[in-house]
């Protein structure tokens, strides 16, 4: 179990890039708080079993991840807009209209669930394959495949756009 | 392991997070320092995060204020949320403000920022070189006649930091008197001059160049489209 500094401590370390990851996904600050107090508490519940990973950022880093989208979909945002680059919207902080961010969670919230996390890692946080492999726990190869359907989700939608 | 072959060269912002975490090894640490020293695009990377933390940390300095339990943290989460009127009231639960906010007033007169401070369970609106002390909360109100693009800047002894808002750039606000800024500040424990800027500009406006000279050189650039209203509070170990 762990102490009150020692919980702020890991916070002090973590959250500032956990809360500006969840706030860029989810586009404002009250759900990017509580997600970041939800990762944490979990964190801190379960340390002994974390504390192994080989690195405390990356599994901070997916656990954002995770609760980001969950929180995405929760939300039942159905935009319709299906562009790939709306992804690189949330690509930056500043400067991106709530109306790119807006339609990129869209695609977050359909998107099937590990083409989503790894268009979050790969748009979103613009790391590179054998960084996502890392984060994942599988192959630089896997990785590549998943962006490769990710490529082909993303035409079949906008073809599918297309034709209505 | 982080590493730094993010799009060919660059380092990604979980190498940064990493660094900044001390998660790094040490040869991966000397590697990136190495790289940030050469490479301008990821050295401002990095003072934008690190522009982040501290605005972040300013905002909710531990993990119990970020608890959703009945402390002022959750009057935070309500300003944000709700109306205008709703925050009004949501302020006066974190800070019981001695004048409620008149929010839709007109102000007259230029932009001003108005600093509250609560300090043993008093709070009172706080006037240039008032002293405060570590462990007071400031709270932070803003009137304006016009419509304008707010930011509010802070120095001290070694660092300037982006309070308000939280993106990279200034926020619209509606002309107002005394409407509260959704976040408080406690004052750690270094003494010193905490100056604080509130500017009021006529066009969205770039902060982290404002920050940079603002930590390099103690004063802001000239701004031509902004108004800008300054405090400086001297905080101070003794009791006032």
């Amino acid at each position: 179990m762990l102490g009150k500094d020692e919980c702020n401590d890991l916070y002090r370390k973590h959250a500032p890039g956990a809360f500006r990851r969840a706030q860029r996904m989810l586009g404002n600050i009250s759900d990017a708080d509580d997600v970041v107090h939800d990762v944490f508490l979990a964190l801190f519940e379960r340390y002994d079993q974390y504390r192994r990973a080989s690195s405390l950022s990356t599994y901070v880093y997916a656990a954002v991840t995770h609760a980001c989208l969950n929180r995405i979909r929760n939300r039942k945002r159905r935009a319709g807009l299906t562009r790939a680059r709306q992804l690189a919207g949330l690509a930056h902080d500043p400067g991106h209209g709530p109306e790119s961010s807006a339609a990129a969670r869209a695609l977050l919230e359909r998107l099937p669930e590990p083409l989503a996390e790894v268009a979050v890692y790969y748009h979103l946080d613009e790391l590179s394959q054998r960084e996502i492999a890392d984060i994942l726990g599988c192959s630089h190869t896997h990785v590549a495949e998943l962006l490769s359907r990710l490529s082909r989700w993303v035409a079949h939608q906008e073809s599918s756009a297309c034709r209505r | 392991m982080p590493t730094l072959n993010q799009h060919e060269e660059c380092c990604s912002d979980l190498v940064l997070d990493s660094y900044f975490a001390g998660d790094l090894a040490q040869a991966a640490r000397l590697d990136l320092e190495a790289h940030l020293e050469q490479c301008a695009r990821c050295g401002l990377r990095r003072d934008a995060l690190l522009a982040q933390r501290v605005a972040f940390l300013a905002r909710v300095p531990s993990w119990e204020s970020l608890a959703p339990t009945p402390t002022p943290r959750l009057a935070l989460r309500v300003i944000g949320l709700g109306s205008a009127t709703l925050a009004a009231a949501a302020a006066l639960l974190l800070i019981a403000l001695p004048k409620a906010p008149s929010l839709g007033v007109r102000s007259k007169g230029r932009a001003q920022l108005g600093v509250f401070i609560k300090h043993d369970g008093h709070v009172a609106r706080a006037q240039q070189h008032d002293r405060v002390r570590p462990g007071d909360l400031l709270r932070l109100t803003y009137s304006t006649a016009t419509r304008s693009e707010l930011a509010v800047l802070h120095r001290d002894a070694r660092t300037a930091s982006i309070y308000y808002p939280l993106a990279g750039q200034t926020v619209s606000v509606e002309p107002g008197r005394d409407v509260a800024l959704d976040f408080s500040i406690r004052f750690d424990a270094e003494p010193g001059e905490e100056r604080l800027y509130g500017l009021f500009c006529a066009e969205p406006t770039p902060l982290e160049p404002l920050r940079a000279a603002l930590e390099a050189t103690g004063r802001l650039p000239p701004l031509p489209d902004c108004q800008i209203d300054n405090i400086t509070l001297i905080k101070q170990l003794e009791d006032r």
